[in-house]
């Protein structure tokens, strides 16, 4: 790795690591002095083009090894060059908070710091003090798919709206099982942020539109698919009456689906979810699913790079205002349900006919 | 087949001072490739422990649990279940160390209801912790609910995030506690209970030691160690998350054992632990700095515990051996000398 | 390697003959007891919820238990020996990974599937025998490190990837029953736990086991093998979750870099349920089923009454509880035993 040879060595300190104790590091190389003291630019050279300086985009999400991720990074990759971008992507081996933590400080304090992190927060807290480590370390910070706390990034991509996706989802449910009976849902953990936003969105839809529908019973399937299969099962078991099952996790979706067939109610329990097509292409195929949202993942991570380059140029309009980001079109931003919030797109159906065209 | 027969009572005497010069090379490595990890000095180093200093701080309750001959497995879980205690509390707008007191029994029960079951039940402490991990997970998870406190009292935060003379606070209660356990284990009547009752159960009682008191007082000191550890990391990480402590199991067993205290009990030094527990806590740091991988960490940590054992129980027997042979050398030469024991 | 006969009478020391009956028979009655406490719960739940007995719900509970089932035995031989391996798990993990992928992308039939799992896992538990019967790491510890490696692995064989497409040919046998309420996966899974009991019970090798995990210093003295026997547990333990991890992919049709993380403790717990302790030397192969069939039922039964999920864990927690407190009660041996050690080591020599 050339990062260990005595070239490497002999690079001079070109950013401030900032964390507290900044002020004793005085006698660094002059570019360090700069970083801290003006948030708009980040850059110390005077700044001539600055969507022409390639910078370092890490992407964090919740974990690693998800594909639903690694779409987002293969997206992001894909306008990288255009945008002058090199993407970092780097997380956690445990879908843990604290753990994510530990990668951004170690992204913050690492030789060649990015100048822009971009996170899918595991929880809405724990992040909070390394993100506002790296903001004051000069590294924007942005977020999508999972936030954070407001104050504690500039940014955040939205998947969808929240309550485009209940009533896409609901309606789904209606559209094929009528609108009268107990709705299960199957989500990842009981404090897992967008999964909650989902599920009172679809309360609130159902309340509103549907009186004669009841969204029943909730199973948390850990994120971890034999263990949403036993819920599933146990759900669909303990609750005869049940007209479809709403698993809204990717985990969740194939594990409601195999249980759905394993105790014999393919068809007669719908199955309608939020997650990604790879995991149910068998059931794609043989026509039991219908009824999946998610977003376009790949698309999404091109969203990101995107977001990042003009956020680090600072072309980024405040709260009301709309940016384009290149072929994907043009989007705003809006201070609802969070300050700075972007929502990427709406809902995206998965169907038999179009499921084959996305990898993820 | 003849290790069986073997004395396992040695002690290796430089294994302190392994791990203190590994500790040095990994510091000095790191210095040098990586242009953050020395930039500030020591103080900035000493910054970088407060990511592992909640890690440590387990550890220490650990290593006695594990002097004992004895292993707590719901440490973790009780650092997690005392941190959301102290962070509803907070919440709730309770006085700060009202809530920290709190916390701090609640872990403090945990451990004794650990202790009061393998002391008086006589059942081995890896099924209880076994039971009590699990349903202290169920009752934190239920605590938490669908929206786990987060965003504290700056003066609460601080105690996780600021410093003392350079030192950050957390830091600091790792080396208070860490001091705090070495007087404990040494000078102590109860610590020298520990070892006896780790070194063998048996003797202990025919020799008076009170093995159920003893095994008690450790499990629940170790579930007030972890009452600590919870609240600093809801200090430090402003949040109390269901698996902020419980991911911290496994990396607090690793530093025990990585210090040198035998996993069967009776033998081992807390000041070793103490230096484990930076050394492990740099070697993540460290390689997070240089890029590495989360992934790359785990598995470095793994095979470093498996390398380390290994390493230590040949240095051990080659260590028995040579001394086998310079005692024989030295009857040989000086008839009179009995045999040592 | 065949084994002195002299190693038999170690197995009855003179605290197994105080505790009374035969060590298989006291195994079997556990095996009873829980057999029973099953037949309990499935009779109250039915009570409280007539859908509880029902073919469709009494074949996902079984079918449903069998991945813990074949992680619990492979445990037991370990606990036997007076071992513990927490890398269970992550080798059930890995074989379920690399054989996914050979099914999805390469189409590769069910009985090479079963081959190349049992290969991989016997490989990883290999790892394993080694650390323990050869370097002489404590197991606790050596698995610990093991763990760290393996589900490590996982993420690197993934590579970003899951399986995710398991034809219906291999997953219909967790589906479809031979006779109602009893799932194909439970019939093909008895034979493996058969030949296990078998060899626990009835071969000079299953008694060795006994007799090392009862008194390793007895045994040694007996003309035992120990080492050789502790090694060979660790790679059946392997080989019982490389199986695991070709159930686990009928059972689920997926497997991801996280599978198995949490399945470690799970196994344990089964195994301790079904009467295997932790201290060696007592329990057998029916209890491994019994123990996770007995898990899998009252966790059904739980949600049934609408217990939520979040309050399963207690569950297994309390269950463990109950079953270790049972033991000890039967325990006459009232003074705690050296933890883990022949008591020649703790004379200084």
């Amino acid at each position: 790795m050339s990062r260990f040879t005595a070239a490497a060595l002999r690079r001079p300190v070109y950013a401030l690591p900032v964390i507290a104790l900044a002020v004793s590091l005085a006698a660094c190389s002059n570019a360090a002095s700069s970083s801290s003291s003006s948030p708009k630019t980040t850059t110390t050279k005077p700044s001539g083009s600055l969507a022409d300086k390639p910078i370092t985009v890490a992407i964090v999400p919740k974990l690693l090894g998800l594909s639903v991720f690694e779409a987002n990074v293969q997206g992001a990759r894909e306008v990288a060059a255009s945008l002058h971008e090199t993407i970092d992507y780097t997380a956690s081996v445990d879908a843990s908070g604290p753990d994510q933590a530990a990668v951004i400080m170690g992204l913050i304090h690492s030789n060649h710091p990015p100048q822009v992190i971009a996170y899918s927060a595991n929880d809405p807290t724990s992040e909070v003090p390394a993100l506002e480590a790296a903001a004051k370390a000069g590294i924007k910070v942005i977020g999508f798919d999972s936030d954070v706390t407001a104050s504690a990034r500039l940014y955040f991509i939205q998947d969808t709206a929240y309550p485009a996706m209940a009533q896409a989802l609901i309606n789904a449910v209606v559209a094929k099982y009528g609108s009268k009976g107990t709705i299960g849902i199957l989500s990842s953990t009981p404090d897992a942020t967008i999964q909650n936003a989902w599920i009172s969105a679809m309360r609130t839809y159902v309340k509103a539109k549907f009186p004669h529908l009841k969204i029943g019973p909730i199973g948390y399937g850990q994120s971890n698919q034999a263990t949403s299969q036993t819920q599933a099962t146990n759900l669909i078991n303990s609750n005869p009456d049940l007209l479809a099952l709403i698993p809204i996790d990717g985990a969740a979706v194939p594990g409601a689906l195999a249980a759905v067939q394993a105790v014999g109610k393919a068809g007669k329990i719908g199955v309608f979810g939020i997650g990604d097509p790879n995991p149910n292409r068998k059931y794609f195929a043989n026509g039991s699913l219908t009824g999946l949202f998610l977003w376009n993942e790949v698309n999404q991570g091109k969203l990101i790079a995107y977001v990042a380059r003009d956020v680090y140029d600072g072309t980024m309009p405040s709260a009301g205002g709309t940016f384009t980001a290149g072929p994907l079109g043009t989007f705003t931003v809006s201070n609802s349900p969070a300050p700075g919030t972007i929502i990427f797109s709406k809902p995206l159906e998965f169907t038999k006919a179009n499921y084959l065209q996305y990898n993820f | 087949m003849t290790t069986l027969a073997m004395p396992r009572r040695w002690q290796l005497p430089g294994w302190g001072l392994c791990l203190l010069l590994a500790l040095i090379g990994e510091l000095t490595y790191f210095t040098i490739t990586t242009r953050y990890f020395a930039a500030n000095g020591v103080p900035g180093i000493l910054v970088l422990a407060e990511q592992f200093a909640p890690t440590g701080v387990l550890a220490l309750g650990m290593a006695m649990v594990i002097l004992t001959g004895s292993i707590d497995l719901s440490a973790g879980a009780t650092a997690s279940l005392t941190a959301i205690v102290c962070g509803l509390g907070l919440e709730k707008g309770y006085n700060m160390w009202l809530c920290i007191l709190a916390a701090l029994l609640a872990g403090t029960l945990v451990g004794l209801a650990n202790g009061l079951l393998v002391a008086l039940a006589g059942i081995d402490s890896l099924l209880v912790t076994l039971a009590t991990q699990f349903i202290v997970t169920s009752v934190l998870t239920s605590l938490a609910g669908a929206e786990p406190p987060f965003n504290f009292s700056v003066t609460f935060q601080g105690l996780g995030q600021g410093a003392i003379a350079d030192v950050p606070d957390d830091v600091l209660v790792f080396l208070v506690l860490g001091v705090a356990t070495i007087l404990i284990v040494n000078y102590t009547t109860l610590g020298r209970s520990i070892v006896l009752v780790g070194f063998s159960q048996r003797a202990a009682q025919y020799t008076g030691v009170a093995t159920r008191r003893t095994l008690a007082s450790v499990f629940t000191m170790n579930g007030a160690f972890a009452g600590v550890a919870g609240v600093l990391l809801a200090a430090y990480y402003n949040s109390a998350q269901p698996d902020t402590g419980t991911i911290l199991l496994l990396p607090a067993i690793t530093i025990v054992v990585l210090g040198g205290v035998d996993i069967f009990g009776g033998r081992g030094r807390i000041g070793e632990v103490i230096i484990a527990g930076f050394l492990l806590g740099y070697l993540s740091q460290g390689m997070l700095i240089e890029g590495n991988s989360s992934l790359t960490i785990t598995m470095v940590t793994g095979l470093v515990l498996i390398g380390a054992l290994v390493l230590k129980i040949s240095l051990e027997r080659n260590f028995r051996q040579a001394l086998a042979v310079r005692l024989q050398r030295l009857r040989t030469w000086h008839p009179s000398l009995s045999r040592p024991d | 390697m065949t084994m002195a006969k002299e190693a038999e009478p170690a197995v009855r020391t003179a605290r197994n003959i105080r505790r009374g009956p035969d060590l298989a028979r006291l195994a079997s009655r556990r095996e009873v007891l829980v057999a029973m406490a099953i037949v309990v719960v499935i009779a109250i739940s039915t009570a409280v919820h007539s859908y509880f007995w029902s073919s469709a719900n009494i074949s996902f509970i079984f079918a449903d238990s069998i991945v813990v089932a074949l992680l619990a035995l492979g445990e037991s031989f370990v606990m036997l020996g007076r071992g513990i391996d927490l890398s269970v798990g992550a080798i059930m993990g890995m074989s379920a990974i690399i054989v996914g992928f050979r099914i999805q992308n390469h189409g590769m039939t069910l009985l090479p599937a079963i081959a190349l799992g049992a290969a991989i896992g016997i490989a990883l538990g290999l790892g394993n025998a080694l650390l323990v019967g050869v370097t002489r790491l404590p197991p606790i510890i050596a698995t610990l490190g093991t763990f760290s490696v393996y589900s490590g692995l996982e993420f690197v064989v993934t590579n970003g990837n899951q399986v995710d497409t398991i034809p219906n040919s291999i997953t219909n046998l967790g589906v479809h029953t031979v006779m109602p309420g009893v799932p194909i996966l439970l019939v093909a899974t008895l034979p493996v736990i058969i030949i296990a009991a078998f060899v626990l019970r009835y071969t000079t090798f299953g008694r060795a086991i006994y007799a090392v995990g009862d008194d390793a210093e007895a045994a040694y003295r007996a003309g035992i093998p120990v080492q050789r026997i502790l090694f060979s547990t660790y790679v059946i333990a392997g080989l019982a979750a490389g199986l695991a991890g070709v159930v686990f992919l009928i059972h689920t049709s997926g497997a991801s870099s996280t599978t198995g993380n949490t399945d470690n403790l799970s196994a344990i717990a089964a195994a301790l349920i079904g009467g295997t302790a932790l201290t060696g030397g007592r329990g057998g192969a029916f209890g491994a089923l019994a123990g996770s069939v007995f898990l899998s039922a009252t966790l059904t039964a739980l949600s049934y009454v609408h217990v939520s999920d979040i309050w399963q864990p207690a569950g297994v927690g309390v269950l463990v509880l109950l079953a270790v407190i049972y033991d000890s009660r039967g325990n006459a041996v009232r003074l705690p035993r050296p933890h883990r050690r022949s008591p020649k080591e703790g004379r200084p020599q």
